[in-house]
């Protein structure tokens, strides 16, 4: 039995990962180039994504290989379509409780690799994270400043203030 | 070291939209006013994402609240060319110059929930068409005279309650997927409309009798007292949950039809004012089933419709029992007889597949009751209660905490 197909993907600080081909293309952008150069022994460079990261991304490609690809043209008014937009599953959970600079810089590297269903997982955990909390809660758990002038603040309120006429 | 603001503003524009579908609902302006608070570069990404001003509430409003007005405007100009989720709710004042404008976006609507409509309102409404508008919602609201829709791809609704035909739809007839219906004395052959048309598709159908059906359906050929599914040729061939209430009986089993609903997996029961036990002779066989709620005036009528019904349904994973009059001292435990077996009985239970049992507004006078529902049951596993059950039975001196060491206990809201 002859071994599975594979690929040899370069971070951006020259570390070289050699992964099963079917893994390497739950990446839309690694599946798209390995089809447009052909197979090849050369590394595919992957000049935004950091050895930590992608190392940390390939782990959640190999859990995940073999999983149905999602479609393209999900309904989003569709009850269950929306309904999974705020699912994650337990081992999804597990995987994405890193520390607050991981979390970003996977959701970017799933942006610029394409891998959706992981882009989906770190943008509902940073959603969950923010559900629930004033704005200077927000600031606090992401470090933010607060650049509204106290005149700004209350003119965004009194636009903005529908619930007070309930 | 990365920050969230060196995400680009379409994917935090993303994140928005997840936090606000997990807030959709009356929570929602606070919310969105949270996300525009909190730093000019959020407020700039929040006012300019079309999808987090999709939802338009228009509530009780008085001339004077030009705020409000200019707050619905400031949605409909931020949304862009969005579909829209319109909420109708105001009890009191004047919306209709809000909802004349809001109408000017129609072919945007998506959803539609109203729980207060004045004739004016009813007016503006028949006269917009609705391509989109995929649900309607009249949340228990009472029409004198019904509303007729212009929304040929309607799935789901909810209709109103009126004395004359509830909810009538413009050419071409929407076909739903989901129809909830509360039916009056007058509008038999409006309704049987709506099943006939959507009769392959629909997968939940909720059906409210509200006068005895034994004067309401008086119109089949034969002078019968019920509507009976097969006498009009309807098979509900991709139903999956079928909710039925019938405010008085007497009452029979053939009017659900069950027999033509072969995917059917979540049937609700609920009899109000139930005056005769129900004839169980014409339960059909169900190995379908895996939910059955059954809601009764009383535990007696459970006791005797229960051994037929567990004949005809011996694959039932979950049971709600909900007992629509809470009786200051009825023995309760009537319910849970039929579902427990005495150390003499050689018989095997019935539901023996059953894992989850829930019991909304009745106590439990002996929680070692409980026990042997599970003994004889190997799958069971969790107890589910509502919040005045739980307090009935604290009144008998109950801990239901006692059963924890046995099966999962849970309190619930209803």
């Amino acid at each position: 039995m002859s071994a599975a197909p594979q690929v040899t993907l370069e971070s951006s600080d020259g570390e070289k990962f050699k992964v099963d081909k079917e893994v390497a293309e739950r990446s839309v952008l690694i599946k798209n180039m390995i089809e447009d150069v052909g197979e090849s022994d050369n590394p595919i460079p992957l000049p935004n994504v950091n050895a930590s990261v992608l190392k940390k991304v390939l782990e959640y490609c190999e859990h995940h290989r073999g999983d149905p690809l999602p479609a393209a043209d999900a309904d989003p008014s569709n009850d269950d379509n929306r309904k999974r937009a705020t699912e994650i599953s337990d081992w999804d959970q597990k995987f994405i409780q890193v520390d607050q600079e991981m979390l970003f810089e996977i959701i970017l590297a799933a942006n610029y690799m394409d891998i959706k269903p992981l882009l989906d997982v770190g943008c509902k955990t940073v959603a969950n994270m923010i559900k629930g909390k004033t704005p200077e809660e927000i600031r606090k758990l992401f470090n933010i400043v607060n650049d509204f002038t106290p005149e700004e603040e209350a003119q965004i309120k009194k636009e903005n203030e529908w619930a007070e006429d309930r | 070291m990365t920050h969230i603001d060196s995400l680009p503003p379409e994917l935090l524009s993303h994140i928005f939209y997840l936090v606000y579908e997990r807030m959709k609902g009356s929570e929602l302006p606070p919310v969105i006013l949270n996300l525009l608070l909190v730093s000019s570069y959020w407020h700039q990404v929040a006012t300019t994402s079309p999808s987090l001003w999709t939802y338009i509430p228009l509530r009780q409003y008085t001339e004077s609240s030009e705020r409000v007005k200019r707050a619905v405007e400031r949605s409909l100009l931020r949304s862009g060319e969005c579909s829209l989720d319109i909420v109708v709710e105001s009890p009191a004042g004047s919306s209709e110059s809000l909802l004349k404008e809001v109408a000017k976006h129609a072919h945007r609507w998506r959803t539609l929930s109203v729980d207060y409509l004045t004739a004016e309102a009813v007016r503006i409404l028949e006269q917009i068409y609705l391509p989109h508008l995929l649900s309607v919602s009249f949340v228990e609201l009472e029409l004198a005279s019904g509303i007729k829709l212009d929304a040929p791809n309607l799935k789901k609704v909810n209709g109103p309650r009126s004395e004359s035909d509830a909810l009538v739809f413009g050419d071409p007839s929407p076909i739903f997927t989901e129809l909830r219906y509360s039916k009056s004395s007058n509008d038999t052959e409006l309704l049987l409309s709506h099943l006939r048309r959507s009769q392959n598709s629909l997968k939940t159908l909720s059906l409210s009798f509200t006068t005895d059906p034994s004067t309401s359906f008086s119109i089949l050929p034969d002078g019968g007292t019920q509507v009976s599914a097969d006498t009009f040729g309807l098979s509900f061939t991709a139903l999956t949950d079928y909710i039925v209430r019938f405010m008085s009986g007497p009452w029979d089993w053939s009017p659900l039809h069950l027999g033509q609903m072969p995917l059917l997996r979540h049937l609700t029961i609920h009899w109000y004012m139930f005056e005769d036990v129900a004839p169980t002779s014409s339960i059909p066989f169900m190995p379908q089933l895996l939910s059955l709620q059954v809601s009764l005036d009383h535990g007696s009528r459970f006791t005797k419709v229960a051994s037929p019904l567990q004949s005809a349904t011996p694959n039932l994973e979950r049971l709600c029992l909900y007992q629509t009059f809470i009786t200051v001292s009825g023995n309760d435990s009537e319910w849970l007889s039929p579902l427990i077996l005495g150390d003499q009985d050689h018989v095997a239970a019935g539901w023996p597949k059953l894992v989850v049992l829930r019991l909304c507004r009745l106590g439990i006078p002996q929680w070692d009751d409980l026990k042997s529902v599970a003994s004889c049951r190997p799958a069971f596993k969790q107890v589910s209660v509502d919040r005045k059950c739980w307090k009935q039975s604290k009144g008998h001196r109950q801990d239901l905490n006692a059963l924890k060491q046995y099966f999962e206990v849970l309190v619930t809201d209803d």
